[in-house]
């Protein structure tokens, strides 16, 4: 599908944009974000037009505006969340060798939280942290976008520490 | 509530709440979104959730200022080019006026018709402005042509043909 004239636009607009709208607002939850995010999603469809499989419209469009709310959700959400990895430590902060070695409990102790772990963080944090594969392999094993492997990792970290500290604290470690 | 199902799709009670818009965390919708951004299958279950009587209407339609900024976006993209085009032509002339270009074949066997060399520079000036000059009527042609005081919401022309480039 290459050329479109400006009323076929205009149809297609007229068709989704209830659409749009709604997986914009179920997303990000805010009408004016969400209305925002729908004329960036058609502004996005009119300049791609090209990549849009003939008779697919509909899920093509939605895609759009899910990859435009995430991108939202995203840069929301990392404002006001640091996740591991994000913060650096000085190298003369670092703690020494030694400390940073795991025993065997704590290996089985964190293999345990790793199965554990809800999706979509199990399997990318298996594959990562157990299986030692790159976020490329891991990306590459799941269907998933490499950006979205690499932002599950983080989070899926997150998760370990909280669930590490928890038994910590409650001494099961 | 699971949100994904131990293979890591999303479960019917996760697009449940999305299409009705059910409690849900920030966290949870950007995972949500994550997941329907390259996973085909629960993009399209997402839409079988969403029939049409469960479709939100916004409070201001999209359609009125779009054809607007698809414009803005053309000019914006087709000045920066014609800009691009006549800096370049303006260095080129700027150097050959200089007869930076002369330097370089100096030792050439150019330096026996000095006159007639100088003749042809002086013609191939001319012709880069004269270039020029067309470049900058067809831009203020151009910029004409999109009137941005107010008119019609869907222009007539098709803008796959007029703004050339932005399909691709």
């Amino acid at each position: 599908m290459s050329i479109m004239t400006n009323q076929e636009f205009s149809a297609l607009v007229a068709n989704y944009e209830r659409l749009v709208y709604t997986v914009c607002y179920r997303l990000v939850q805010n009408e004016a974000s969400a209305e925002d995010l729908t004329q960036e999603t058609f502004l996005a469809a009119y300049t791609h037009w090209d990549s849009c499989p003939a008779g697919f419209e509909k899920p093509w469009l939605a895609r759009i505006a899910a990859n435009k709310a995430k991108d939202h959700l995203q840069s929301s959400y990392s404002r006001h969340t640091l996740l591991p990895g994000d913060e650096s430590i000085p190298p003369g902060l670092s703690p020494p060798a030694e400390e940073l070695a795991v025993s065997n409990s704590e290996m089985a102790a964190i293999t345990e939280i790793i199965q554990n772990l809800r999706e979509p963080y199990r399997q990318v944090c298996i594959l990562y942290f157990l299986q030692e594969c790159s976020p490329e392999e891991t990306a590459l094993r799941l269907g998933r976008p490499v950006k979205t492997v690499r932002t599950q990792i983080s989070r899926g970290k997150l998760q370990i520490q909280e669930q590490w500290n928890r038994r910590s604290s409650n001494g099961t470690v | 509530m699971e949100l994904f199902n131990p293979h890591g799709h999303l479960t019917d009670d996760a697009l449940k709440s999305f299409s009705v818009g059910g409690p849900l965390t920030e966290l949870e919708r950007l995972e949500i979104a994550e997941h329907l951004d390259f996973c085909d299958e629960c993009l399209m279950r997402s839409i079988e959730f969403l029939p049409e009587d469960a479709l939100l209407t916004p409070a201001c339609s999209c359609r009125d200022t779009l054809w607007k900024r698809i414009r803005q976006r053309a000019v914006r993209v087709l000045t920066s080019r014609y800009a691009t085009a006549a800096a370049a032509i303006a260095i080129a002339a700027g150097l050959w006026s200089f007869n930076i270009f002369g330097g370089l074949v100096a030792g050439s066997a150019a330096l026996s018709n000095t006159a007639r060399y100088s003749q042809r520079q002086s013609d191939f000036s001319e012709k880069i402005e004269q270039l020029d000059r067309a470049v900058s009527d067809g831009l203020s042609r151009l910029n004409q042509l999109f009137d941005f005081g107010g008119g019609p919401a869907v222009s007539q022309t098709n803008p796959l043909q007029s703004q050339g480039g932005l399909s691709s």
